[in-house]
């Protein structure tokens, strides 16, 4: 559906991507995720045709009917929800959508029913004709959204889709991305935050300096690079023990039989970990 | 289809925004209004209509009118006959000859002259025969005076003929407040009637008689002894006897209107030279305000969005020109309503007009896109270009009138848009300049119009969309 082929791109002295090669497949949900500068805007916007690449090529589409982004037909295959907002402030809900919509040549019943939609899948409908200026955060973060959505795009980018919203509309929007997903829409999901995407995609490929140090299922990203699980166990009149282990339970339940146990916890790794032991740091850093 | 989109996305922003469609549409109006006043004399709070009155007939009922026009309160009327006995008397006084004598001309020539002056907005000329037909008002030549108007007062001469006729009622409701009076006008009436050959209607005929009835009896009793004819009305004096006359629709005198213009090659009054410069405040304003939103459109990430969308950066660009140019000419469209139908200003060269109405659009288009070229932000289009336009509009003459401005700048004013902007109007509207001639400022607003639109497009495109 989406193919970047050893792409690189330099700016000035910063190569910001190093020869990127990645597959998004239909229908997945393909998470990005990397710490500031990795590259990942630099990725999207090359494949959102946004800037071009120094060399390698990005390729959209079905097999056998592949394109360039450059190409507009490439380009109704897309929709973006980029993390900066890019609504008109003084239009209502509903006329942002009409000009957004518009910009794809949709006929204008077909445009009206999907307006009709997203606004009902992005719980907005009865503040439509309300000026987008008035919306709170999250509200502004479901109408970018819907007007991502319009067109029914193959593939969306949703590039921090929850940043800086209340955790009611963030449980919002993860329901909204989940519905979309069912309809069978890809999407390529860049987030900071590490438990939804552990929960929502389906691969994550994890990039640093403009190459992809990962690329698996969240499961197998764990298992390979997640390191072991740490046991912690508290005895009646002893201190805390803490057992490194790829084997918890074994561990858990000796200590169980042993008797005296007061306490026990077990930490599984998880994708912190995972982007810890990739790249020695966390994501926030 | 998708340029008409942008176009009207941009339109509904610039109307939801309601400074930015202050100084685009009502800031010009008022420039253009306030400077006309200025320059014209006028004042807003002066209700009185300034007339000038030639009196040509001299006769007693010619000087009762025109003591009611001297009278009324509507008006602030100048007696033209004696101001210009007056100067006359002190030019030969000042001279050490006689005065000279004051003929037909010289008194219609002061009236008109003092309209084009704007110091009246009107001059009513009473005929020679006003007197004569006055006396004989119901024979079907009823009394005509003459009034020339000031084009760039139209809107007040509807008021001015309304308020004539009212004095002419209250002049012949006199006449029949004079029972031996009002019997003379009847016997007249009938007896020019008569001589013309004219068949009074039956109905008239009976009110002929029935009047004559009424007068006499009203002069056996004594009653209705009123001043003379001679004697002016009071102001604010109320035409009762018009109003109830069965003869409904009849007119105690006819007046004949004209507009009083110059045959000078000039403005043909101060809102001819004030709306050419605010429609360049006007377009200036589009252009800056379209160029903004331009760089606007970078900033926040819109632009960024759009070129996601299977358009090319040309619509883009193109959809915010268009809809530049719907404002531009809505913009001047406004302004020249008003100044053809709120202040009486004439379009000489129709032609020449639209000529200048669409290369101005190129024109200042052009200017927008070169300002969202060079405005690194939204915040310094509002400063840095302002501040470049401020300078070419005062340069240009769209603060002060170029032909006031000293030779050297005049010809320093050859680098501003806003020069060729204001001349082209000029041409249009008041400078009477052929088509072939209107080539020049024409030609050179569309070549600054096409080199900055392609120029600013180059410098805008190279720059990041976000």
């Amino acid at each position: 559906m989406l193919r970047w082929n050893n792409v690189k791109k330099r700016f000035g002295s910063v190569q910001a991507v190093d020869g990127l090669t990645l597959e998004i497949r239909p229908g997945e949900i393909f998470g990005l995720l990397g710490p500031n500068g990795a590259g990942k805007t630099t990725s999207i916007s090359m494949a959102l045709g946004l800037i071009l690449p120094d060399s390698g090529e990005i390729l959209i589409g079905p097999p056998g009917s592949e394109r360039p982004p450059s190409d507009p037909k490439a380009r109704t295959l897309l929709g973006v929800a980029p993390q900066s907002l890019a609504l008109y402030d003084e239009l209502t809900g509903r006329e942002n959508l009409e000009f957004f919509g518009s910009l794809y040549s949709l006929p204008r019943a077909t445009l009206n029913e999907r307006i009709a939609e997203a606004l009902n899948l992005t719980g907005l409908a009865d503040r439509a004709h309300h000026r987008a200026v008035g919306y709170s955060g999250g509200m502004k973060r479901r109408l970018n959204l819907a007007a991502a959505i319009l067109h029914r795009p193959a593939v969306l980018f949703l590039d921090e889709p929850t940043a800086g919203v209340d955790p009611q509309s963030r449980h919002a929007i993860v329901g909204i991305v989940e519905k979309l997903k069912a309809t069978g829409t890809t999407i390529i999901y860049s987030t900071h935050y590490m438990e939804e995407a552990q929960k929502m995609c389906d691969r994550i490929a994890i990039i640093e300096k403009g190459r992809v140090l990962a690329l698996d299922t969240v499961d197998g990203l764990i298992r390979a690079h997640g390191g072991s699980s740490v046991v912690e166990l508290r005895r009646a009149g002893s201190d805390s023990q803490r057992i490194v282990t790829d084997d918890p339970l074994t561990v858990l339940s000796g200590a169980i039989s042993g008797g005296d146990l007061q306490e026990a916890s077990v930490l599984r790794p998880d994708l912190e970990s995972v982007f810890l032991n990739l790249t020695g740091r966390n994501l926030r850093d | 289809m998708i340029i008409w989109a942008m176009a009207l996305k941009d339109l509904r922003l610039l109307f939801r925004d309601r400074t930015g469609a202050f100084f685009t549409f009502a800031f010009p109006m008022v420039f253009s209004v306030f400077f006309g006043m200025v320059f014209s004399g006028g004042s807003a709070d002066d209700r009185r209509i300034p007339v000038a009155v030639v009196d040509l007939d001299q006769s007693p009922g010619s000087r009762a009118f025109v003591s009611d026009l001297l009278a009324a309160e509507e008006f602030s009327a100048t007696d033209v006959n004696s101001e210009l006995a007056a100067k006359r008397a002190a030019d030969a006084a000042a001279s050490g000859t006689s005065a000279a004598p004051i003929t037909t001309e010289d008194l219609v020539k002061a009236g008109d002259q003092r309209v084009l002056a704007k110091r009246a907005a009107a001059v009513v000329v009473i005929p020679k025969d006003f007197g004569e037909r006055q006396k004989a008002l119901f024979s079907g030549k009823s009394p005509e005076i003459d009034v020339g108007v000031d084009p760039s007062r139209s809107a007040e001469t509807g008021m001015l003929l309304g308020v004539l006729q009212k004095y002419a009622f209250m002049g012949m409701a006199r006449s029949f407040q004079n029972p031996a009076l009002g019997r003379t006008l009847l016997r007249n009436s009938r007896t020019a009637a008569t001589l013309s050959g004219t068949k009074v209607p039956p109905k008239v005929e009976k009110l002929f008689t029935d009047l004559e009835s009424v007068l006499a009896d009203a002069e056996k009793s004594g009653l209705g002894s009123a001043p003379d004819a001679a004697t002016p009305a009071k102001p604010g004096d109320k035409p009762a006897a018009a109003a109830a006359s069965p003869l409904a629709g009849f007119s105690p005198m006819t007046i004949t209107s004209r507009q009083v213009k110059s045959n000078r090659a000039g403005p043909t009054n101060a809102f001819a030279v004030s709306f050419p410069q605010g429609i360049v405040w006007g377009v200036m304003g589009a252009a800056l305000g379209f160029g903004s939103s331009l760089v606007g459109e970078r900033q926040h990430g819109t632009l960024a969005r759009l070129r996601c969308a299977p358009l090319s950066i040309t619509q883009v660009l193109l959809g915010k020109a268009l809809g530049c140019a719907i404002t531009t000419f809505i913009v001047i469209a406004l302004l020249l309503g008003l100044a053809r139908f709120g202040f009486g200003v004439q379009f000489t060269e129709p032609v020449s007009l639209v000529m200048a109405i669409i290369s101005v659009i190129v024109c200042f288009v052009g200017i927008m896109m070169l300002v969202a070229a060079i405005s690194p932000s939204e915040r310094a289009s509002g400063g840095l270009a302002w501040g470049i336009m401020m300078m070419f509009s005062f340069l240009g003459g769209a603060a002060v009138p170029l032909f006031v401005m000293p030779g050297w700048m005049q010809r320093l004013s050859d680098i501003s848009p806003m020069k060729w902007t204001i001349l082209a109007f000029e041409g249009g509207i008041w400078r009477g300049t052929a088509p072939a001639e209107m080539l020049l400022p024409c030609g050179i607003l569309l070549a600054i119009g096409i080199a900055a639109f392609f120029g600013g497009a180059a410098g805008f495109t190279r720059k990041p969309a976000a």
